[in-house]
């Protein structure tokens, strides 16, 4: 797995490749964790490259949208693979993020 | 990548014992059916949760897995172990409708593989456990 973050003024785009699993989803949260503690409020995950996720990555989603409510921040997900996206809807995640199709469309603030 | 040469990929992993090694071997991520790829790796780590979940709760390292293919074309995943009663279908599926406020964090292991095999069986027999997961790979 990897976690490459650019940040501009107004919000972080982290790009996620590989697969999320338990052996890596600690690693995962402490990188998001670092953007919000860092000041953004806005964040983009690209996940086009991201082409596994076992439960244990989702649990790390769920955390980085519960941290992000109260700061009244925003959490975008863009570029879905259509099998996580498919595990996304199983889990009922699709209406509990926001989804974007690209990363263009995410940007749309 | 054709059913024989997946099911070679699942044989040649379990005669392996190196489970990491193994989960990168079914890492058949370039295959032409993105789905079936996601389905092993799903099924995969979900059978290891699953597994460590069991050890953890019977106290004992004596869990074994099976894989197979039927004439069907179902995959079975069989976790066979010697200790307590431990039956993971019993766990209550979390409510996928509540808000991020609302939603306890974890709990989606055992649910995802109840949606994404056609089956899950528990059985309790000469003192082992037996939990079985079937996929049917023609759907």
């Amino acid at each position: 797995m990897k976690v490459q973050v650019t940040k501009s003024a107004d919000y972080s785009v982290a790009i996620l490749e590989g697969r999320v699993d338990t052996t890596n989803a600690g690693e995962l949260e402490r990188a998001m964790s670092e953007i919000i503690e860092g000041g953004s409020n806005k964040i983009i995950l690209d996940c086009s490259g991201l082409n596994y996720i076992s439960s244990s990555g989702l649990s790390v989603f769920l955390l980085i949208q519960k941290k992000m409510t109260p700061l009244k921040g925003q959490f975008r997900l863009c570029s879905l693979q259509p099998g996580i996206r498919e595990i996304f809807d199983i889990s009922g995640f699709s209406s509990t993020f926001s989804l974007f199709s690209d990363k263009e469309s995410a940007m749309k603030w | 990548m054709n059913l024989q040469r997946q099911y070679f990929f699942v044989k040649y992993s379990v005669t392996s014992h190196n489970l990491n090694f193994c989960d990168e071997k079914l890492d058949i991520s370039n295959s032409e059916n993105g789905n079936i790829t996601i389905y092993f790796n799903f099924l995969y780590t979900v059978a290891l949760v699953i597994k460590r979940k069991q050890q953890a709760h019977v106290q004992t390292n004596k869990v074994h897995q099976q894989w197979m293919f039927n004439k069907l074309q179902e995959m079975i995943i069989s976790l066979i172990d010697d200790g307590q009663p431990y039956d993971p279908t019993l766990i209550a599926d979390p409510d996928t409708t509540l808000s991020v406020e609302e939603r306890p964090v974890g709990g989606l292991g055992i649910f995802l593989i109840k949606k994404i095999t056609d089956k899950v069986e528990y059985v309790r027999k000469t003192n082992k456990n037996y939990l079985m997961l079937t996929k049917n790979m023609n759907q």
